[in-house]
């Protein structure tokens, strides 16, 4: 029996479900009579979507029925934050994407046949398939945003021009990112199973936001938000991706379902997965720095510009996370940091792990190691320099006294780790023997504000629904979504805690939206915080109505009752747990409480670009070390580090899941993910992963080590902060330091991803320059 | 799910000859499939032909040692080849190119001769077969003939053969012992990874070490697979020099152009290709040259 399993390793209660294969994800959901969907998708760009023929395709084989973006009863686009989203189009497309009509069979391969059969007329526009083509337009993609400047955050500190004055030393370059696919192995798949009884419907499959797909069902097909229910399955990776991407298949194959009474089944092939799911932002800065000659940071100057793409999509939100976390954990006090997003006919960017901070860190982090070189300092000597301490200001305006800032102590326990002052030196002195195979070392730091920050002032909250059944076992009912992240051992790890029980008692079943409360999604490393926060809350509730059915029974006080250790005391009294809820239920008392948390309001002035833009943070380090062949340009990673202050690690094995995931993730940012963006036709050439290569087990190496340095964090319930983006954040920054290191010039690539190409022609201009 | 007119397995050499002289135009050879199957989720290319499933014919998977030559079955897997002892000692070079193919369960299904009938020209296996002067026997419909490999490819993804052309051995020369064999491959990636140049080595010095043999060539470079006797003449006979390996990387990097064009890969390709010929010689001849 676990009685005070937090910080415990436990086996993950989903684990021997998914390694024998009995877990079901989407696309394993077979139901009699269901439909398969296949979506047609637009041959243009930018185009007036003039006529869709479908005649031909309904008379197909097997075919049930085609839809299109005029079968739509509702509204007819969707979005969280900003609704301009077409499910299908009904006007105008906007990228290679879009879905112009869907047809749904009774087979795969009938949906699939039917789907070439459809025809549409189209009126062409202008492709402007780059931020810097859009900017310079006057076509505006979205006619809400005449300029297709979508989104904007502009971070001000101290005054910029007085700081830089004052620098003895001043930095300056353009950094550029590249849009990277989530690359989860399971492509999406929904199910949408309608009711006999009445207009309602029932969506299965990889929903990482159940509660937002419930929403844009509702509004788009008409129903009550009461009649859509989700049941999100067994996921197979999401990392962000799976919230607006899974909305729109689940309104298609919703639309199907209530046309046709059937079951409809809308799986996407890996293509289709990669043409029309949103990506990480390709970011483009212009970063200057400015330092005292003994290294102390004076000024910071970014001008950040992100590709949205097609849709809004979380556009704005993610540049108020490069603009408020982009600085750094620095003590800093001159910032001007403006971050715009802007729209293109590219494929949509939205959600994905780091939410437009690792690419931050990378130029950040680089640009550091420029000035660490211009002052004749190694990057952790810059560093030690200038890292946030207790009581600090971060660079956004927050006075930082409110828990352990152990950034230091993070990046000292990485570079240990790594032994990176040693092999800084070594490998820095042993490159100029004329070796062709040089090694680097790269460090990167960053903070992570927890959950949404200021920009969610008011609706940051998490729900969270308690039952003690009469047995003394526990229900759980929390919308929340296990994306393979171990969610739901971890927050059954906080519940059994919060409740004082084993951890044994707590079945916390799969999400279901009609039954768990609503609640924000599982995103913006939110979940250990928010959901620790609604667990706790919803404990206590539950002890109280517990409290008051053993004071009735016993004819004692209940002051100072204790749930420990599944024993449950007070006054003279000592049972178990499973004593106590049976007395509750002899007594018909209700042992059921939701429980409810939200952060605070944060002191954020949006219109200065000052405050507080989150509630707390996760600090953390990457160190990595490369070996760069000067012959090829290839990279290969000797080893990465990754330390991380999460607070509290609930579940250490899973905490370093989490770390050695977000490792390789960075290096295939970094190194090789590249989908093929075509400047001209907005095209995207690496579709699936025969072309858009990702990392493989032998690329990432066995010897990475992730780090725990936990100092519990007062503000979080059970003293834990989520690390799924941190985890990532600073891993391509980190190498970059390093294949830069190894070329002997910090800042010398300055683009991701540092592939083959892209290092060799570094290399070549670099010895050019030489000779 | 594969489209097509019709599928036929065959387990023995005859029966696959029989189906051959049997189906109606248009015939595809499956033997693995691992192209086969990946091609067919593209568009129906095979929705009017009739596939004769060779995989695993006994008779086409054995590997045989002759008087000057090993006779490796077409059928046989890039696995087997790259664990067959006698290929490692003998011809080394096409185990090592064996062992960087996709991933372990594309070497265990994927075999030599589909390899070669796919005609990709990034096929790993194939700059290893020239140095190794590979010949292929082709069997049409009991015709048997033998051809140099040079023959059987004609430009990526186009062979000489007709649709009732069957592939049944490859035949490789035995190298003399105290042979050196060397193969690099490349890749964005260590696994999985679709090579952007192989160099296949073959070099074999007498006892005072002098060249009697040297065979160098590329792979995903060259349209087709391609031996040159002008660069393997210039080290033939020597004891080569710092110089000579200079020129037989400037040589053979010069090939690049010339042969396949100049492309937008070039200026990656060429400046690489020649500084790894110059690394693999001088670590084959162990910093001999002078």
């Amino acid at each position: 029996m676990e009685t005070l399993p937090i910080g415990k390793s436990l086996e993950r209660i989903d684990a021997r479900a998914k390694v024998t294969g009995r877990a079901e994800y989407g696309a394993d959901v077979r139901l009699p009579d269901m439909l398969y969907c296949k979506g047609v998708y637009a041959a243009h760009p930018h185009a007036k979507l003039l006529a869709v023929h479908t005649d031909e395709a309904k008379r197909a084989e097997g075919v049930a029925c085609v839809v299109t973006g005029a079968d739509i009863p509702g509204e007819k686009m969707f979005g969280e934050l900003y609704v301009d989203q077409y499910a299908l189009v009904c006007d105008k497309t906007r990228f290679f994407g879009d879905v112009i009509a869907v047809v749904a069979a009774q087979t795969q391969e009938q949906a699939d046949a039917a789907a070439d059969l459809v025809t549409a007329e189209y009126e062409e526009l202008p492709v402007l398939a780059t931020p810097q083509m859009a900017l310079a337009s006057d076509i505006a993609i979205n006619a809400d945003y005449p300029n297709n400047i979508c989104g904007n955050v502009h971070v001000r500190k101290g005054d910029i021009v007085a700081g830089f004055q004052a620098a003895d030393v001043t930095v300056s370059g353009t950094y550029r990112t590249g849009f990277v696919e989530h690359a989860y192995i399971e492509p999406e798949s929904v199910t949408a199973i309608p009711d006999r009884m009445r207009r309602e419907l029932t969506v299965l499959g990889c929903a990482q936001a159940p509660y937002n797909l419930r929403l844009t069902v509702a509004r788009m097909l008409n129903i009550p938000i009461a009649q859509v229910i989700v049941k999100p399955s067994v996921i197979g990776g999401s990392f962000g991706g799976k919230i607006e991407s899974a909305e729109s298949l689940a309104v298609r194959a919703g639309l199907v379902a209530l046309i046709t009474g059937r079951p409809a089944q809308y799986t996407l092939t890996r293509e289709d997965s990669i043409r029309e799911s949103y990506k990480r932002h390709p970011i483009d800065f212009d970063i200057r720095l400015g330092a005292k000659r003994d290294g102390t940071l004076c000024a910071m100057q970014v001008e950040a510009i992100g590709d949205a793409g097609a849709y809004i999509n979380m556009s704005p939100p993610v540049m108020y996370k490069t603009a408020t976390l982009g600085p750094g954990p620095y003590l800093i006090s001159n910032v001007d940091y403006n971050a715009t997003s802007v729209m293109t006919n590219t494929v949509h960017t939205g959600s994905m792990r780091g939410f437009g901070t690792p690419q931050a860190i990378f130029a950040l982090e680089n640009a550091m190691d420029e000035l660490a070189e211009k002052l004749h300092l190694t990057p952790t000597e810059l560093r030690r320099k200038n890292l946030l301490q207790n009581g600090d200001v971060s660079p956004c305006g927050h006075l930082l006294d409110f828990h352990e800032v152990s950034i230091r102590s993070v990046m000292e326990k990485a570079a240990a780790e790594l032994e990176f002052d040693d092999k800084y030196a070594r490998y820095t002195a042993e490159n100029k023997d004329g070796r062709r195979i040089r090694r680097g070392v790269g460090i990167a730091v960053s903070m992570r504000g927890a959950s949404i920050g200021a920009d969610g002032n008011g609706f940051d909250v998490a729900r969270a629904y308690i039952e003690v059944l009469d047995d003394g076992s526990v229900n759980v009912d929390l919308g929340l979504t296990e994306l393979g992240q171990g969610l739901r051992t971890c927050q059954s790890q906080m519940v059994a805690e919060g409740l004082g029980v084993s951890f044994e008692r707590i079945c916390l079943g799969n999400t279901d939206t009609s039954r768990a409360p609503a609640t924000g999604a599982c995103i913006a490393s939110r979940s250990t915080l928010l959901g620790g926060g609604a667990l706790k809350d919803a404990s206590i509730k539950v002890q109280a109505i517990m409290a008051r059915a053993l004071a009735r029974q016993f004819g004692k006080s209940t002051d100072g009752i204790v749930f420990r250790e599944d024993r449950v005391k007070f006054a003279d009294i000592d049972i178990s747990f499973g004593e106590a809820a049976k007395i509750c239920y002899d007594l018909c008392e209700t042992p059921i409480a939701v429980g409810t948390y939200v952060v605070p309001r944060l002191n954020w002035n949006e219109e200065k670009g000052f405050g507080e833009p989150f509630y707390t943070y996760t600090y953390s380090c990457h160190a990595a070390e490369v070996a760069v062949d000067l012959d090829t340009g290839s990279v290969d990673v000797l080893k990465m580090v990754g330390c991380h202050d999460m607070g509290r690690a609930i579940n250490p094995a899973m905490a370093k899941g989490q770390i050695y995931g977000g490792l390789a993730m960075a290096q295939g940012m970094a190194l090789i993910e590249d989908l093929g963006h075509s400047a001209k036709t907005s095209a995207l050439k690496n579709l699936n992963f025969e072309d858009y290569l990702i990392p493989t087990v032998l690329d990432v190496p066995d010897c990475n080590v992730p780090i725990l340095d936990e100092h519990h964090d007062p503000r979080s319930a059970f003293g834990g902060r989520s690390l799924g983006e941190p985890a990532t954040e600073p891993g391509a920054g980190a190498l970059l330091c390093a294949v830069n290191h190894a070329l002997g010039h910090a800042g010398l690539i300055r683009e991701l991803p540092a592939d083959l190409d892209r290092v060799f022609a570094a290399i070549r201009s670099m010895e050019g320059e030489k000779s | 799910m594969m489209e097509c007119r019709e599928y036929i397995k065959v387990t023995t050499l005859e029966e696959a000859l029989e189906a051959l002289a049997a189906a109606q135009s248009g015939v595809k050879l499956l033997a693995g499939g691992t192209d086969v199957l990946v091609n067919a989720r593209e568009g129906h290319p095979y929705r009017d032909m009739t596939i004769v499933d060779i995989y695993g014919i006994a008779q086409l998977c054995q590997v045989e040692e002759q008087a000057d030559w090993i006779a490796i079955g077409a059928g046989a897997t890039h696995a087997k080849i790259e664990q067959s002892p006698l290929i490692r000692e003998k011809a080394g070079v096409l185990a090592d190119a064996c062992r960087t193919v996709g991933s372990p369960q594309i070497r265990n299904h994927a075999t030599i001769g589909g390899n070669l009938a796919n005609a990709s020209p990034a096929a790993d296996a194939l700059a290893a077969l020239s140095v190794l002067e590979a010949e292929v026997e082709i069997n049409r419909l009991g015709n048997v003939r033998r051809v140099p490999l040079g023959d059987v490819i004609e430009k990526p993804y186009r062979t000489t053969l007709t649709e009732r052309d069957l592939i049944t051995r490859i035949f490789v020369k035995k190298a003399p012992a105290g042979t050196r064999f060397h193969f690099y491959k490349l890749g964005r990636r260590k696994a999985l990874s679709i090579s952007r140049m192989t160099i296949a080595t073959l070099l074999h010095r007498d006892a005072s070490g002098v060249i009697t043999q040297f065979h160098m060539t590329m792979g995903a470079t060259f349209p087709k697979p391609m031996l040159f006797a002008d660069v393997d003449a210039m080290l033939i006979g020597k004891r080569p020099t710092r110089a000579d390996i200079i020129a037989v990387a400037d040589a053979l990097s010069a090939k690049i152009p010339l042969i396949a064009g100049i492309r937008p890969s070039t200026a990656y390709k060429q400046p690489v290709c020649n500084k790894m010929v110059q690394r693999i010689l001088n670590e084959l001849l162990g910093g001999d040259a002078e």
